[in-house]
């Protein structure tokens, strides 16, 4: 009789002890999740704002796209395979973090070439403005030259 | 006389050079009307060949289509629901459970199809499988409702 009692306290024991363990699981599951779709929220913002800077954000965005993918993966094995599904979350969580700590440098890069294509474009308006201030000056000589120069063999007849 | 004419059509012509230079600078890549794009093609990717019947628990694939012409990167989720003819409305988004969701990131003026694949628990007639795109906002740190479309279907077979 005691034994049968200890053996159902013990039973009793390993259940609440797998459902706490189940329980810690999901948590950490959800806590996992809600962290890594904050990262990636905000390694967006940070493409964005890379993007806004004149930033060629394309291998971020690929990088960001393969960090929502192995989230979602790890939301669909969130109930049947807790550990693989906090795997996938760990690896999403390290290439947002990637995103995020790449995206200054990609905004420093883009607005470095921001500030070339402005000053190139600077350059341009100024040789054209030269160019229309030469035009406006030796067009007319220049015309009468070439004008004389294909028509100096024409005699003028008598009518 | 002539010369006027001349010096004009000179400058002229160095002056929509130079607006040209300059327009196409200010204005590449701006999107005059920002919009995003939702399509459900087939399993063929086409405007075509949608099934009209699935048996319960069986699957069937689709393909969705998302554009961003947002004029910057734009960061998207579909989700999938279940709704009747009943409550359509493609402007604002159905009060059901969310069945699935896709969520992808898209560079402006660039779109993806992403193959997807469902499968119904519950048998139904006319049943509408919705697709709702909704776009995340910064501001607000959460997603916003942008459009849906959806498709009807006769769930046969077996009850779950």
């Amino acid at each position: 009789m005691k034994i049968q009692t200890s053996h159902t306290i013990a039973a009793m024991a390993a259940a609440c002890v797998i459902a706490l363990c189940f329980v810690t699981a999901s948590s950490a599951s959800v806590q996992a999740s809600s962290q890594v779709k904050a990262q990636i929220a905000q390694a967006y913002s940070s493409v964005l704002s890379a993007e806004s800077s004149g930033g060629n954000v394309t291998a971020l965005v690929a990088k960001l796209n393969s960090a929502v993918s192995l989230m979602q993966q790890a939301d669909a094995l969130n109930a049947t395979s807790p550990a693989k599904a906090q795997s996938l979350y760990s690896q999403a969580s390290t290439l947002a973090q990637q995103v995020i700590s790449s995206a200054p440098a990609v905004a420093a890069a883009g607005r470095a070439s921001t500030f070339d294509a402005q000053a190139s474009l600077a350059v341009e308006t100024a040789v054209l403005a030269a160019l229309a201030a030469l035009a406006y000056l030796y067009v007319p000589r220049l015309f009468w030259r070439y004008w004389y120069r294909t028509h100096r063999d024409w005699r003028v007849k008598k009518q | 006389m002539i010369d006027d004419d001349l010096k004009v059509a000179a400058v002229g012509v160095i002056v929509l050079i130079a607006v040209f230079n300059v327009s196409g600078y200010y204005f590449a890549n701006r999107n005059v009307e920002p919009f995003s794009e939702l399509g459900i093609l087939g399993p063929t990717q086409k405007i075509a060949d949608y099934p009209s019947s699935v048996l319960t628990g069986q699957n069937f694939s689709l393909n969705l289509y998302v554009g961003n012409h947002e004029g910057q990167v734009s960061y998207y989720q579909v989700l999938t629901k279940l709704g009747t003819s009943a409550n359509a409305n493609q402007s604002v988004p159905l009060a059901a459970p969310v069945m699935t969701s896709y969520g992808m990131v898209l560079l402006n003026n660039r779109n993806v199809t992403e193959p997807i694949t469902l499968s119904l628990d519950h048998n139904g007639t006319n049943v509408r499988l919705v697709f709702e795109l909704w776009i995340y906002e910064t501001n607000t740190t959460s997603f916003r409702f942008y459009t849906s479309d959806w498709l009807y279907l006769n769930v046969t077979g077996p009850s779950a």
